[in-house]
């Protein structure tokens, strides 16, 4: 075509980005549906999706955009919400990310692309960084031992409550809460307690507890009203009665502060946002959880624990992962699964590069600020009410206190609203002594001097408080703070790494698709970054409209009637979901409903939901084609019809087949009087074809972290939004800032719209891939998956299939012949991927001894190839240990992954050779990611648990 | 009066070792009360439990150890008056951990140390979900005495070793 032919407004260039995301072109995906004997994506949904559920009208959404479109329109969603500067507190301050960790960690893909570390071999990196954020918080807080992160605050100290009634021996169920603790944590604690059965009492820690049985208390240090009370009393009176002490703390001020585990406290909880993390309009960022050790192995979420690779050198991986979900089920006592591993990477490397020095100075200065602002307010005349504080003042403004409000927003500022006649303030390390001035003159004093103040001014910090210990002492806390280093210590962590932006990761029901640059972009601005959870509605106008949007958006894809974005991963979508269902029974007089229905081939996370929705887990059978034993099913119905409160599955089926008979399955539950749940992990085949909410669903959770672009993080953030009928959106999340009305449904996240600072990645995307583009990425998800099962099937078993012989958007390969007759087990093959530069499938989920592959549309045609070239001649190389060719232990499987330092040994120990171990094809030779450490021993691992970072002189001692 | 016996059987497995024992007790009027009977690496273990009129009790005794021509190794526990009546629950046990040498005799010993019997063992190594490590599993059925404290079990068992999961439910109903 001659250049004075081309269009002025050509439609290829709206559905630009569309050929972006996805990854095959045309001609692959012409070639592809050839090789699977069909002409078209038509016939190929046709063949896969069953007739009764497939919908063929577009999408109600909008046509897709371009890149730019999207951006302008994210500007101006971000320009209509006002960044004022928060004096909110409440447990989000504003913080200066560290430009370097903004561009190096938040807006590099080879942290945020990457998945949960669940290989650790190829993820070294981030395992060390988060050991660093491991160390960091049971340092600060003075306990032996800390998780890696948790989804908030308020989550955070309902895990606690868990945590304390599992290891307390007092027979109570009562759980005390302190009234100064943040209103959002109490409401959040509120919602978990109810389904539990727990009674929860709030009141003043200083006179409400004698008399009370309990089995465990939460308090809050420093307070939500900034008081820092001396707890050592309180914790000696709880455990007398055999409660256990939970303790919500601000990790800055432990800087200054004796921490809880120096004064008696089990546990401490509490968020690290304010560790160079932005608020985000409430997230996301990493609350964290420590502990002491003997209380490890009921400590909830992931723990990265140190071990030794096949060589005996040092090598860290997930650790006792026996107490999660994903191996304990209905028997495990949180539903965690993805956390916030890139905000915890964050947070921990604020620490790094700040060191302890500079912690302890950013806390000094903002302790000081706060005692001149404290100085100046009494001096005006105005009643701070807070005596010992660290950052935050409780002012008596009695009758003034709205007009004060009104004149600090005419200033920019945002102060705390706690009632009609105080107000709070919180500084943070980015308050300046202007600021401070600026305040004054809300209370009407803008001439006082600062110097004079300051003169008059002393320490807050009651003497008895004061931190004496030393933190942070290990090595890496102390040498990276030059700019230079600190660059250097990202760019090492992250190199050792395989992320999306090096390899494909295929993992089967984790949908790692395109996070592209363009729906990260907004993320880091500050119209979406540096809005306070609870700033007034008025100035957050550009947040509620994308909310409204994209709630509107959601709803459309899934045929449900409303969504709520609150819950901030996948599980807590979950157990909203439940709680939705539980709602809706209780309403109808049939609250003693609580049998839950659960297909034995469920993600872990389900039967743990409903066992802290208060339910009772019965396990469904599948029956030889991996679907839902239909007899099973109805005879479980009809055994439970007087209790059942719902189904919980999965569609398409972590089997990755959509079963034919889901609009019976959903018949018979609703039949029996339960509700139907669907797990939404999977609506990456679904998008545009079928809609959970028109073929059975009464709810559903998405994972945007999965369907929606939403980058995984390392382990998270996620976003796990429900949508539901009409019929139970009364029943959805609640106000966190507001006690639940009685039979409503109380908060299930901190922040009102949770993760809200990563919504304008999945509105991005839906915007630019718009309703053809959707619906192209599902079939071509379901393409590529198909391609793949039609490649390696003649090499492995494809265990499950439709009745026309295909697949959804994944695929499980079995791989328990093989070990029948080679002794190469699924860990093997996962581990000699690495060796071809790739990430593994799922490992052993649902199906122990399978790999479960999940292409996304997002991966080329000659990606899915190298794939498939690689698998296949691994295959080859277990055909040489059946056929002895290979030795049957020393082989390249076994002793999978190769490394460098193996290589170079003097003497190469294997009978195989060098080449072999890994260069086994030629590609490799031109670029070849190399495992850092080799195969990680897990069982030393276990037995020998070192959670934060070890000594250097430990490493030696192992070593010799 | 009836007296009852334990009679435990190995033998290489072939068809009919089954029918061969049935045969003899009923030869001797013996009534067949419960058994467990297990194929373990091509051999043949099974233990029953019987009650035979005391009179027949000698003759069956010396019966079951002639089977020892047919292939089948018997030994007797017998002359017990009565069934154990006793004051033992019955409680599950769920245990599960990273799979290594000597775990099931450490547990075994362990719950022997609490005067905790087992009923029935289940042991099973897999695939972990998702890491892909290798993980033990064993579900068992237990008898503890009823002054036992549940907890103190718990405890000692996942003291054995650190990366032990430990779950046990305690069944209401006492047995006999
Ligand atoms: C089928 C299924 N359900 C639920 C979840 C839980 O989601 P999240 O990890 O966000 O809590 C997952 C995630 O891995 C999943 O694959």
């Amino acid at each position: 075509m001659s250049q004075s032919n081309a269009s002025l407004r050509e439609p290829q260039i709206h559905s630009a980005f569309v050929g972006r995301h996805i990854g095959p072109r045309e001609v692959d995906k012409r070639e592809m549906l050839g090789i699977l004997g069909l002409s078209s994506m038509e016939e190929l949904i046709d063949r896969v999706v069953p007739g009764s559920i497939l919908e063929n009208e577009p999408l109600a959404l909008d046509a897709s955009c371009t890149e730019q479109e999207a951006l302008q329109a994210l500007r101006r969603l971000a320009h209509m919400n006002k960044v004022f500067k928060s004096f909110i507190g409440m447990g989000y301050y504003g913080t200066f990310t560290p430009p370097v960790i903004l561009r190096n960690v938040l807006e590099s893909p080879a942290w945020y692309t990457a998945y949960t570390p669940y290989q650790p071999e190829i993820s070294q990196g981030r395992l060390e960084a988060i050991l660093n954020f491991q160390t960091m918080v049971s340092d600060l807080t003075g306990l032996d031992i800390a998780n890696s992160s948790l989804l908030d605050e308020g989550t955070a100290a309902a895990e606690a409550m868990a945590l304390c009634r599992r290891m307390s021996k007092s027979k109570s169920n009562t759980f005390f809460v302190s009234e100064i603790c943040h209103p959002q944590t109490i409401e959040v604690i509120r919602t978990r307690a109810l389904p539990m059965g727990y009674r929860v009492v709030v009141g003043d820690h200083r006179r409400e507890l004698d008399g009370l049985e309990l089995f465990g208390v939460l308090l809050q240090y420093p307070g939500s009203d900034g008081e820092i009370h001396d707890y050592a009393e309180v914790v000696s009176t709880a455990h007398e009665k055999s409660a256990l002490v939970a303790v919500a703390a601000d990790l800055l001020s432990l800087a200054l502060l004796k921490p809880p585990g120096e004064f008696g406290a089990d546990i401490a909880i509490g968020s690290t946002q304010r560790f160079g993390v932005p608020m985000g309009f409430g997230g996301p960022h990493a609350a964290y959880m420590a502990t002491r050790e003997s209380f490890k192995r009921s400590l909830p979420g992931r723990i990265v624990g140190v071990s030794i690779d096949s060589r005996g050198d040092p090598a860290y991986r997930l650790a006792m992962q026996t107490r999660e979900q994903h191996i304990r089920r209905e028997k495990a006592t949180s539903n965690i699964c993805t956390a916030q591993v890139l905000l915890a990477v964050m947070a921990s490397m604020y620490a790094v590069y700040h060191g302890p020095d500079g912690l302890r100075n950013i806390a000094r200065r903002v302790h000081r600020l706060t005692t001149v602002l404290a100085e100046g307010l009494r001096q005006l005349g105005f009643e701070v009410m807070t005596r010992h504080f660290f950052d935050t003042l409780l002012i008596n403004t009695g009758e003034r206190t709205g007009q004060l409000h009104e004149a600090a927003r005419v200033r920019g500022m945002n102060l705390r609203e706690v009632d009609g006649k105080r107000i709070g303030i919180s500084l943070d390390e980015t308050t300046t002594i202007e600021d401070v001035t600026a305040l004054w003159s809300v209370f009407g004093g803008g001439d006082l001097n600062p110097t004079a103040m300051a003169a008059s001014a002393g320490d807050r910090i009651p003497a008895g408080l004061a931190r004496s210990s030393r933190f942070l002492t290990h090595k890496v806390f102390n040498s990276h703070q030059s700019e230079t280093a600190m660059l250097r210590y990202l760019r090492m962590l992250a190199d050792r790494d395989l992320a999306l932006d090096r390899a494909m990761i295929p993992l089967g029901s984790c949908t790692m698709k395109l996070n592209a640059t363009a729906e990260m972009i907004p993320v880091t601005w500050p119209g979406f970054c540096d809005i306070h959870p609870f700033a007034p509605a008025e100035q957050t106008q550009g947040y509620s409209e994308l909310i409204s949007e994209l709630e509107r958006m959601l709803c459309a894809v899934t045929g449900y009637a409303a969504v709520s974005l609150q819950p901030n991963a996948g599980s807590q979508g979950e157990f909203a979901g439940l709680l939705a269902i539980n709602g809706y029974h209780q309403s109808r007089g049939e609250g003693h409903r609580n049998i839950c229905l659960i297909p034995s081939s469920a993600h872990g996370t389900n039967p743990a939901s409903a066992q802290m929705a208060g339910m009772k887990v019965v396990v469904v059978n599948c029956d030889s084609s991996g679907n839902i034993d239909i007899a099973d099913l109805t005879a479980k119905a009809q055994k439970h019809s007087l209790d059942l409160a719902a189904i919980m599955i999965t569609y398409p089926s972590t089997h990755g087949v959509f079963e034919e008979s889901v609009r019976e399955v959903c018949r018979i539950v609703h039949d029996h009087g339960g509700q139907v749940y669907i797990d939404g992990a999977n609506l990456n085949a679904l998008v545009g074809v079928c809609y959970p909410g028109r073929f059975g669903g009464d709810v559903s959770h998405l994972n945007l972290h999965k369907t929606f672009s939403i980058p995984h993080g390392g382990g998270g953030p996620g976003v796990g939004p429900i949508g539901v009928c009409e019929h139970l959106q009364p029943f959805l999340p609640g106000n966190p800032l507001a006690t639940a009305a009685d039979g409503a449904v109380g908060p299930v996240s901190a922040a009102p719209w949770g993760s809200a600072g990563i919504l304008p990645i999945s509105y991005a995307y839906i915007k630019m891939m718009g309703r053809d583009g959707l619906l192209e990425a599902t079939r071509s998800a379901i393409l590529n998956a198909n391609y793949i099962a039609h490649r390696l099937r003649e090499h492995y078993p494809v265990l499950y299939t439709g009745p026309n012989g295909m697949v959804a958007h994944e695929c499980i390969v079995d791989l328990r012949p093989l070990k029948e007759s080679s002794g190469i087990t699924v860990e093997d093959v996962a581990k000699r991927l690495i060796d071809y530069g790739f990430h593994a499938p799922t490992m052993s989920f649902p199906v122990a001894g399978t790999l479960m592959i999940e292409p996304t549309e997002s991966e080329s045609k000659a990606e899915l190839d190298r794939f498939c070239e690689a698998m296949i001649c691994i295959r080859q190389e277990i055909r040489a240990v059946e056929t002895g060719t290979l030795d049957a232990e020393d082989n390249p499987l076994r002793n999978a992954p190769h490394t460098i330092a193996e290589l170079t040994d003097e003497e190469w120990q294997h009978c195989y050779s060098r080449a072999q171990a890994v260069y086994p094809v030629a590609a490799l030779r031109a670029g070849k990611y190399w495992s850092p450490v080799g195969r990680i021993d897990n069982v030393y691992g276990d037995r020998n648990l070192v959670c934060s970072c070890p000594a250097l002189s430990e490493y030696a001692d192992e070593l010799a | 009066m009836n007296k009852y016996l334990i009679i435990t059987v190995i033998g290489a497995d072939r068809p009919g070792l089954v029918e061969l024992l049935a045969r003899t007790l009923v030869a001797h009027n013996a009534n067949w009360l419960e058994s467990r009977m297990a194929n373990l690496a091509g051999r043949f273990a099974g233990m029953v439990e019987a009650d035979v009129p005391e009179a027949n009790f000698e003759p069956l005794v010396e019966a079951l150890e002639k089977l020892q021509a047919d292939g089948l190794k018997v030994m007797v526990d017998g002359g017990l008056a009565e069934p154990a009546e006793d004051s033992f629950r019955e409680a599950q046990l769920e245990l599960v951990g990273q799979d290594r040498v000597g775990i099931v005799q450490e547990i075994s010993s362990a719950l022997a140390r609490h005067g905790v019997s087992i009923e029935k063992l289940h042991t099973q190594s897999e695939s972990a979900s998702m890491s892909g490590e290798t993980l033990f599993r064993a579900r068992a059925e237990l008898r503890v005495p009823n002054d036992l404290d549940m907890e103190a079990l718990q405890q000692s068992l996942e003291l054995l070793a650190d990366e032990l999961m430990v779950d046990i439910d305690l069944q209401r109903q006492t047995v006999g």
